[in-house]
């Protein structure tokens, strides 16, 4: 057993799947000499070397395009997008090639996608994205985003030994504030299954990512001062999503807050906050609430971008409005 | 460059298949405007030297990437007509299981991937290819096609620039029939030959004759044994001209009628047939006999594609992922 | 107003420097314990331990946070926008 941060866990589990396979390699921008913009591949480089983990130019398009073509021909790449604001610069060769390959041709695409995103590092509106819904849209893509590290290090692992395209967004904000001990063992989270990280009764917070971290310090203090215990789930997996999940913590507590960091409109949110009056509608008390942040690009000042983002106040006041109603 | 000797073999099978490229497009273009074929139809009439002399240049462990107006690069890498007519008809049998239309299809059977519309986009998918060559140290050669007014896109930039940064067995053919829609060449780039782009990755750039088919096939030849070698990619300029409208719905008025009737002197398969008359290795009741062959086999496809069964509703909503 | 990441570099130290303090303390009053003469004694020492011990446990969270932040701001600066 060790204590790793969210950053450690995810090299760790990159160094183990590299051991493990060797058709799994590594391409990206910096990702080699420098050991990434973040370190995230520190170390990767000495170890598998100039074969294994490529620095490639500046050309996103590229980097995604030929990862599908590798990847078609049996490896297994690991493609880095250094912040996940620049993923649009590959957003075609993702949704047009890498989703749809298998169904329309039957050619199975086993690649991974890392990209560093979220905000709250006043990175401005080109370093802060969250653009996770738009590929959950797009069929043929798997998508995960994992809020603590021994997550982060299984379902990377398990994205890794898919047979299709998955898009690991990797909270930036994490990667050094988030330590858990973790041990040897292998360690595989499988990917479409959430995990209640604190059981409760009277409201669920359905949240992912950063927002998980948010949610339960909104869960403490409810507890501490009004005596309600909140439920929070954290999806780890947004495509496909544990429909088992949702439904079953929305038959527990029948009142829903749904928290992500991305922008609420056409968020991940609304997916499930629809998924829910779909199936759950007898279920629940009050309807459901989403936190999310606002819908502009994320600002660069301080105080702007604590407006924008959801905190543990603004959920506090919504659990306070579901259990009102 | 070494010149390729170019068999008497390899010149009878660039004939037959250039006529069965051309007699197979008929045939479609019938079906099309009898009504059982939908969709896009795009055919090659002017540029069949250029898509099978190419793609003949190839061995069969390489990787062909054709785009939309290539079915001729497909029949070279030994596509069947059946199954070509089966993609176009989309029936339950065909290579994509009615999914995917026309020549957008994969074999990997024949280490054929098909293409997407986006033009470009096959080019960095091509370039990964031939990344894995290197990876794992195998001589696989991946060639690529694309349009003159497709080039201007940003993934040919990214992709040629990758593939020679990273010294990839990689070719990339631009097939210049001078109009792209209806944007005619001087719409969509400046200078006059797009083969001078290799000095940007300092990669050699060929300017030919696409109509030709012996100098198709003996420059990607060249090419592609030099990529194998591990010398890296080449860029292949072939001028044709696009003697058809766009599509099938597309008459083509805005093209110069001079243009065009400069053009039809230079009909790649009636130049190779005087040429191979007049080399003895063709005579008229052989060039006669390829046609009988030709016309019983797309007959014989026809009749099995059009029997064939259409997909079952059911099948929608699957196949999304892998196993 | 935001500390530079040089105002950040020696905010580090102090608070390495603090955190050493803390852990000293939490020592003097465990070492003190050992002599404790009565029951009373005993739990006021270990009182006064834990205290020193959170003290520490806060200090390390804001050490965790700056030197998250000056690893994510050299990552933003490495990357020319």
């Amino acid at each position: 057993m060790a204590e790793k941060t969210y950053l450690a866990a995810i090299n760790d589990a990159l160094r183990e799947e590299m051991s493990r396979d060797p058709d799994v390699f590594l391409l990206g921008e910096d990702i080699g000499l420098y050991g990434g913009a973040f370190k995230v591949t520190k170390g990767l480089y000495e170890e598998f070397k100039e074969n294994r983990v490529i620095d490639t130019p500046i050309s996103e398009s590229a980097i995604i395009g030929v990862a599908v073509g590798a990847a078609l021909r049996g490896f297994r790449p690991v493609a880095e997008i250094q912040f996940a604001d620049f993923i649009t610069c590959a957003f075609n060769q993702i949704v047009t090639n890498a989703a749809t390959l298998h169904y329309r041709h039957g050619i199975p695409v086993p690649m991974v996608i890392r990209a560093p995103s979220g905000g709250g590092i006043h990175g401005g509106p080109f370093h802060s994205k969250n653009p996770e819904a738009w590929f959950v849209h797009q069929p043929g893509l798997k998508v995960v985003a994992p809020a603590f590290p021994s997550d982060a290090r299984g379902l990377l692992k398990s994205a890794i030994r898919d047979n299709n395209p998955v898009l690991f967004f990797e909270h930036k904000y994490l990667y050094r504030r988030i330590k858990e001990e973790i041990g040897d063992e292998e360690g595989l989270v499988p990917l479409g299954e959430a995990r209640i990280v604190r059981p409760g009764t009277d409201v669920s917070l359905i949240s992912y990512g950063a927002m998980v971290h948010t949610s339960l310090e909104a869960a403490e203090s409810l507890a501490a001062d009004s005596g309600i215990e909140a439920e929070v789930l954290d999806l780890r997996t947004l495509q496909p999503l544990d429909r088992e999940a949702i439904r079953s913590t929305v038959a527990k507590t029948s009142r829903v807050v749904v928290v992500h960091e991305a922008n609420q409109t056409c968020g991940i949110g609304a997916e499930i906050a629809a998924q829910i009056a779909q199936h759950g509608f007898e279920m629940l008390d009050a309807p459901v609430e989403r936190v999310a942040a606002l819908d502009t690009p994320t600002p660069f000042s301080p105080v702007l971008e604590e407006a924008f983002m959801p905190d543990a106040a603004r959920v506090s006041a919504a659990v306070r409005k579901v259990v009102a109603f | 460059m070494a010149k390729i000797q170019v068999s008497e073999t390899v010149k009878l099978n660039l004939y037959t298949l250039m006529r069965k490229t051309r007699a197979t497009e008929d045939r479609i273009v019938s079906l099309y405007r009898q009504g059982h074929i939908v969709g896009g139809v795009y055919t090659s009439r002017g540029m069949e030297a250029t898509t099978v002399a190419s793609a003949s240049a190839l061995d069969a462990e390489d990787y062909l990437f054709p785009i939309h107006r290539d079915l001729g690069a497909h029949i070279a890498k030994g596509q069947s007509v059946l199954n070509i007519l089966l993609q176009y008809l989309g029936r339950g049998t065909s290579l994509t299981r009615g999914r995917d239309s026309g020549i957008h299809a994969s074999d990997t059977s024949l280490n054929i991937i098909g293409n997407v519309s986006h033009l470009g986009a096959m080019i960095p998918v091509a370039v990964g290819v031939a990344m894995a060559s290197k990876l794992r140290g195998d001589k696989v050669v991946s060639l690529n096609y694309i349009g003159e007014g497709g080039s201007n896109i940003g993934d040919f930039h990214e992709g040629l620039n990758f593939a020679s940064v990273q010294q990839l067995p990689f070719v990339l053919i631009i097939e210049n029939n001078q109009y792209a829609y209806s944007t005619p060449t001087h719409k969509g780039y400046r200078c006059e030959k797009l083969s001078h782009r290799a000095n940007a990755y300092c990669i050699p750039g060929h300017f030919i004759d696409g109509t030709d088919a012996l100098t198709v096939y003996s420059t990607v030849r060249s090419a592609v044994e030099r990529a194998r070698r591990g010398e890296g990619p080449s860029l292949i300029e072939c001028r044709s001209m696009r003697m058809v409208g766009h599509s099938a719905h597309d008459d083509a008025s805005y093209v110069d009628k001079k243009l065009l009737k400069e053009w039809e002197q230079k009909d790649p398969i009636a130049n190779l047939e005087k040429k191979l008359l007049d080399e003895g290795i063709l005579d008229r009741d052989k060039i006669e006999q390829i046609g009988r062959d030709i016309e019983q086999d797309i007959d014989a496809a026809t009749e099995d594609a059009l029997a064939a069964p259409h997909p079952e509703a059911g099948w929608a909503g699957q196949g999304v992922f892998a196993d | 107003m935001k500390p530079k990441i040089d105002d950040l570099m020696s905010m580090q130290d102090i608070l390495k420097t603090a955190i050493k303090r803390e852990v000293e303390a939490r020592e003097f009053y465990l070492k003190a314990k050992e002599r404790a003469r009565t029951p009373f004694e005993e739990e006021l020492f270990d009182r006064l331990a834990d205290q020193e011990a959170d003290h520490r446990k806060a200090l390390e969270k804001q050490l965790n946070e700056i030197q998250a932040q000056i690893e994510t701001d050299r990552a933003l600066s490495f990357d020319i926008y």
